[in-house]
C-alpha cells in the first residue's frame, strides 16, 4: 500500500510539472507574439518553476522543470528558432539567468514547504506531549479509587451491606474501564508516530467500522440506547481502522460520560463529495464553548489538567483531532438545540482506482 | 475421576492464571495450568486436556510456534489469549490453526462463550451435525442447506451462488471467527486475487439482504482486520 501511495504521489508530481510547463510554453508563445522581449519568456518560465515547486514534493520537480524550461525556451524562442544553440553569447546569458533564477525560486519555495511540515510536527509533538502528561497525570485518580474500593471491600467486609458492596464492584470496574480506553489513546497517539508519514490506510466499509465501535461500547455499557443509521450505499473509506475505531469510541464515551445522555445517541454515515461525514449526536448537556471553538479552528486542543471532569473530554477529543488530521480530514462540532453534534470527515478520493 | 472437561492455561503471568483458574473453576470447568511453554507442551500431551488457553507473549518460546507445534500431532482447540492486538499475530495464529483468539483485557463473558464454542465444535465435527439436520436456525434466520434455501422471517431471501457459499462456510463454522484469507481460498480458491474486496463486497451485500441493519448486524459480525464470525445457532 505505501509503495502504491509513493506511486500516486510521483504520477501526480510529474503531472502538475508537466501541465505547468506546457502552461508557460503556450504563455510565452501568446506572448512573443506580441512582444518579441525575452524578459516575458522568462518570467513565464520562473512563474512555472514556482508553482512547480510549490505543488511538487521534494527539490526535484522544480529543478527538472527548470533544466526543461530553459531547453525549450533555448529551442523556441532564441535565435536561432527551433534548435538548441549555446554558443551565441546572449543565448548563454539568457540560459543561465533563467536558469539560476528558477533554481534559486525552487530552492526557496521547498524550503518554505518544508518549514510548514516541521511547524506541523511541532505542533503535533506539542499535542503529543501534553496529552501524556495530562493522561499521566490524570491516571492517578481512577487508580486512587481503584485501590481504595479493593482496600475498603478487604478491610471492612462486615462493614458493608450487599448495596455498598455493589456500588464498589461497580466503582472498580467503572475506572478500570476508563483506564483501558485511555490506555488504547496512548496506542492510539504512539501509532500516529509522524505527521509527514500519511498514516496507513486500508480501504474499509463504513458500515463495519460503525458496527464495531458500537459493539465494543454496547460491551461495557450495556442500557445504552445507540441508534445507528448508516447509509444504503456501500461507502468505502481508506482509513486505518484502529484510529477511526478510536475516534468514533471517544465521541460515543464523550456523549454517555459528559453528555449525560444515555437514551439517544445517534451514529451515522453519509457520503459528502469527495469525504465521508460520519456524526455522532446526542441530546445531552452540550459541549463547552472553548471546545467547540478548539475543535473547529485549526489548532490542537491542548488538553489540561484541570481537576474537573472536563479534561477526560479534553483527552479523548485531542486524540480524535490528531488522528482524524492525520487522516487528511477535518473535525467539526456544534452544540444543537438540545445536545450536541461531533461530526469528522475523512477524504475519499485516494485510491478511486483501487 | 470427574467427568468435568479440563482445560489447560498456558500462561506466565500469575495474576491472570489465578484470575483464569478461578473463572474456569466456577463455571464447572477443570483447570490446570502450566507457567511457560515447555511444560505447557508436555502436560498437553500428557493430560490431553479438552482445550488450551495459550498466551502468545511466553519467557522461553513464542506463542505462534507452540500452535504450530500442538497442530503437528493433535486437534485438541486452542484458544488464544493475548495481550498483543495487532491483526498480523490473530491472522497468523489463527491460519496456523489456533480455533479463536480473545484479547486482553477480555470480558468473562466473552471468554467463556469462546470456550463453550471450540469445545462444541471439538464435540460434534459440524459438518456431521450439518449433515444430519440440513438446517441453521438462529433467531429469524433459517438455513436449509439440501434446498438452497434461506428465510428471514417468513420472508424468501434470494442470495447469489457465491452468497450462499459464504453463508455455508460460517454456518459450519458459527461462534468462531474466519480469517479473510480462509474464506477467500475456501471460495474463489488458492489462485484468488490478493486483495480481499471482493469478499467483502459480497459479505456487505449479504449483510444488506438477511440483516435487518447491515451497520448494526445480529448475525454476521466483522472481526477488524481479521475476518468475519457468525452468530451461534439456537
Amino acid at each position: 500500500m505505501w509503495v502504491f501511495y509513493m506511486k500516486k504521489q510521483i504520477l501526480k508530481d510529474s503531472v502538475i510539472t508537466i501541465s505547468l510547463l506546457t502552461i508557460a510554453l503556450l504563455l510565452a508563445f501568446v506572448l512573443n507574439f506580441y512582444d518579441n522581449s525575452q524578459l516575458s519568456i522568462a518570467c513565464s518560465l520562473i512563474l512555472a518553476v514556482l508553482f512547480t515547486a510549490r505543488f511538487t514534493h521534494g527539490y526535484v520537480y522544480g529543478i527538472i522543470s527548470s533544466i526543461a524550461g530553459t531547453l525549450l525556451i533555448n529551442y523556441f524562442f532564441t535565435f536561432p528558432y527551433f534548435e538548441f544553440n549555446l554558443t551565441m553569447p546572449i543565448n548563454i546569458v539568457t540560459a543561465i539567468a533563467t536558469f539560476t533564477v528558477s533554481i534559486v525560486t525552487s530552492a526557496v519555495t521547498t524550503q518554505l514547504q518544508n518549514h510548514r511540515e516541521l511547524a506541523h510536527k511541532a505542533e503535533l509533538e506539542m499535542m503529543r506531549t501534553n496529552l501524556m502528561r495530562s493522561v499521566s497525570h490524570d491516571l492517578r485518580t481512577p487508580l486512587t479509587s481503584i485501590m481504595g474500593a479493593a482496600t475498603v471491600l478487604k478491610e471492612n467486609d462486615s462493614l458493608l451491606d450487599a448495596k455498598g458492596k455493589a456500588e464498589l464492584y461497580d466503582q472498580i470496574n467503572d475506572e478500570a474501564r476508563w483506564l483501558f480506553n485511555m490506555v488504547e489513546n496512548l496506542l492510539s497517539v504512539t501509532r500516529l508516530n509522524n505527521s509527514i508519514e500519511p498514516v496507513h490506510k486500508d480501504c474499509e466499509l463504513a458500515e463495519e467500522i460503525i458496527a464495531v465501535a458500537v459493539k465494543k461500547i454496547q460491551k461495557y455499557y450495556k442500557d445504552i440506547n445507540i441508534i445507528i443509521d448508516a447509509s444504503d450505499k456501500m461507502i468505502f473509506v481508506p482509513m486505518d481502522f484502529t484510529l477511526i475505531s478510536q475516534v468514533l469510541i471517544n465521541l460515543i464515551e464523550n456523549s454517555i460520560r459528559h453528555g449525560n445522555s444515555s437514551h439517544y445517541i445517534r451514529v451515522s454515515v453519509r457520503e459528502m463529495e469527495n469525504y465521508a461525514e460520519f456524526f455522532v449526536e446526542d441530546r445531552g448537556g452540550g459541549l463547552p464553548k472553548s471546545i467547540i471553538s478548539a475543535l473547529n479552528s485549526n489548532e490542537y486542543i491542548m488538553p489540561e489538567s484541570t481537576g474537573d471532569s472536563s479534561k477526560y473530554m479534553g483527552i479523548g477529543l485531542s486524540v480524535c483531532e490528531a488522528i482524524i488530521k492525520s487522516h487528511g480530514g477535518h473535525i467539526h462540532a456544534q452544540n444543537l438545540e438540545c445536545g450536541a453534534k461531533v461530526a469528522f470527515f475523512l477524504p475519499l478520493d485516494e485510491y478511486e482506482d483501487m | 475421576m470427574n467427568n468435568r472437561q479440563t482445560i489447560l492455561i498456558i500462561e506466565d503471568e500469575e495474576n491472570i492464571t489465578k484470575l483464569l483458574r478461578t473463572i474456569l473453576r466456577t463455571h464447572g470447568y477443570n483447570a490446570i495450568v502450566a507457567t511457560n511453554a515447555n511444560e505447557g507442551k508436555s502436560m498437553a500431551s500428557s493430560h490431553v486436556p479438552d482445550l488450551i488457553l495459550l498466551d502468545l507473549g511466553l519467557p522461553d518460546e513464542d506463542g505462534i510456534n507452540v500452535i504450530k507445534q500442538f497442530r503437528e500431532w493433535t486437534n485438541i482447540p486452542v484458544i488464544v489469549v493475548s495481550a498483543r492486538s495487532n491483526d498480523y499475530d490473530k491472522v497468523t495464529a489463527l491460519d496456523l490453526g489456533a480455533d479463536d483468539y480473545v484479547t486482553k483485557p477480555f470480558s468473562t463473558d466473552e471468554l467463556l462463550a469462546r470456550i463453550r464454542t471450540a469445545l462444541r465444535h471439538k464435540r460434534v465435527s459440524f459438518d456431521e451435525e450439518l449433515k444430519r439436520t440440513k438446517l441453521f436456525v438462529c433467531g429469524n434466520l433459517k438455513i436449509d442447506f439440501d434446498k438452497h434455501f434461506v428465510t428471514i422471517g417468513e420472508e424468501k431471501v434470494h442470495l447469489t451462488n457465491i452468497e450462499f457459499k459464504i453463508m455455508e462456510l460460517l454456518c459450519k463454522s458459527s461462534g468462531k471467527v474466519l480469517t479473510h484469507d480462509y474464506i477467500m481460498n475456501a471460495i474463489w480458491g488458492p489462485y484468488a486475487h490478493n486483495d480481499n474486496k471482493i469478499l467483502r463486497v459480497n459479505m456487505a451485500n449479504l449483510r444488506r439482504k438477511i440483516e435487518n441493519n447491515p451497520a448494526d448486524p445480529k448475525y454476521i459480525f466483522t472481526e477488524p482486520g481479521v475476518g468475519y464470525r457468525m452468530i451461534e445457532a439456537d
